[in-house]
């Protein structure tokens, strides 16, 4: 049943991509479909896990939050950069990370990452080592509220 | 020109500017690591407003879709392509260079 | 043509559409320029993939303005596309670098 979800979602997304719809391309999109399918089946991801898939519905709320932080985080950026004489104050330091899943971690490093100015270099279940620009970064409450906000999408 | 084509007009302004900022702080930022910092700025701002303001301009749904198909394919490997970057210059013993709240002397060049 | 005509022939030739997507593609252009020279510089060669890596990161965007300059939306496709091969290479290249080579003899599935 969840790898019937998969086939929808894939057939979706190529009738969203095509934009052609006469007979020959249709076969052509079944083709490739079930092609994908097929190498999904074989390294063992066709079948979403269901606690993923929730994750994946909560990340809505999430997002524009994340964006707003980001949004922040570029302006003092590129503050930085335009100034004349840059002078920054790099720091690394491991901060705590209170996901249970793998995909939970990939989501905070990946949040961590792409908010300009933190950079986290190595994830291990438990802890994130973040680089920053300047090390205030870790002073507020910035990574905690991060951290809570990522955990709370896993259950 | 309507309200839509000028929102768009500074969406891609800001867009262009934050490109240009990404690519003065991958030539200006004193090491690696600060440097893909500037290299997230493209992927998350520069992209992000410069998609948006070409989704005001787009003519069909389609194009739309593509858009925002490829943002977020972006924002999906853009920051673990830095990541496994970063960590592999880690292991491979490049040491951060770090400002003197840590006790370096990164903080001016 | 004297230097009013030629004004007036400008304002005539470039709407404001094309002047808008005409800077994206400067800005986007420039941003290139300064990752390649960033590649070029070094000094560590993790220094150059990551230039490289926004290098593809500008191409993304250098199609998709490009697309939208040219009225070809289907530009965008192409734009896909590399932006799989940008990470996909990246990371192959990465990899490569850190391995010497883009399979272990020990990560080999299914040996028989």
């Amino acid at each position: 049943m969840r790898k019937f979800t998969t086939l929808i979602v894939l057939t979706a997304s190529w009738l969203a991509w095509s934009g052609h719809y006469d007979g020959l391309l249709l076969s052509f999109g079944a083709a490739s479909v079930l092609c994908v399918f097929y190498l999904l089946n074989r390294i063992g991801l066709a079948a979403l896990d269901p606690r993923s898939a929730k994750t994946f519905l909560k990340m809505v709320p999430y997002l524009p939050w994340l964006l707003r932080e980001i949004i922040k985080s570029n302006i003092d950026v590129a503050k930085i950069i335009w100034q004349p004489k840059i002078s920054i104050d790099p720091a690394v330091r491991e901060i705590p990370a209170t996901q249970e899943t793998a995909l939970g971690l990939v989501t905070f490093a990946n949040s961590v990452t792409l908010t300009p100015g933190t950079l986290s270099i190595n994830a291990t279940p438990g802890s994130l080592t973040v680089h920053a620009l300047e090390a205030a970064a870790f002073d507020g409450e910035g990574f905690s509220e991060m951290d809570r906000r990522v955990t709370g999408l896993e259950n | 020109m309507n309200v839509l084509d000028i929102i768009s007009w500074v969406l891609i302004l800001i867009g262009s500017f934050a490109c240009l900022t990404a690519g003065l702080g991958l030539i200006r930022l004193p090491d690696f690591f600060c440097r893909s910092h500037a290299g997230g700025i493209m992927d998350s701002l520069g992209m992000g407003c410069l998609f948006a303001g070409m989704a005001l301009q787009s003519s069909s749904p389609l194009v739309l879709v593509k858009l925002f198909f490829i943002y977020g394919f972006v924002l999906l490997t853009g920051p673990a392509a830095i990541h496994a970057l970063a960590r592999a210059a880690l292991h491979a013993g490049l040491k951060p260079q770090l400002g003197k709240s840590t006790g370096g002397d990164a903080s001016t060049r | 043509m004297t230097a009013k005509a030629l004004a007036k022939w400008t304002a005539e030739s470039l709407d404001w559409r094309t002047e808008m997507f005409s800077v994206a593609m400067i800005a986007v252009l420039l941003t290139m320029l300064l990752a390649l020279a960033r590649a070029l510089l070094g000094p560590t060669v993790y220094d150059r993939i990551l230039a490289v890596n926004s290098f593809g990161t500008a191409a993304i965007l250098f199609i998709a303005v490009l697309g939208f300059l040219s009225e070809r939306p289907e530009f965008l496709d192409i734009a896909l596309v590399y932006a799989l091969i940008n990470y996909i290479g990246t990371v192959a290249v990465l990899k490569f670098f850190k391995f010497g080579d883009l399979g272990h003899a020990d990560n080999a599935e299914d040996t028989p």
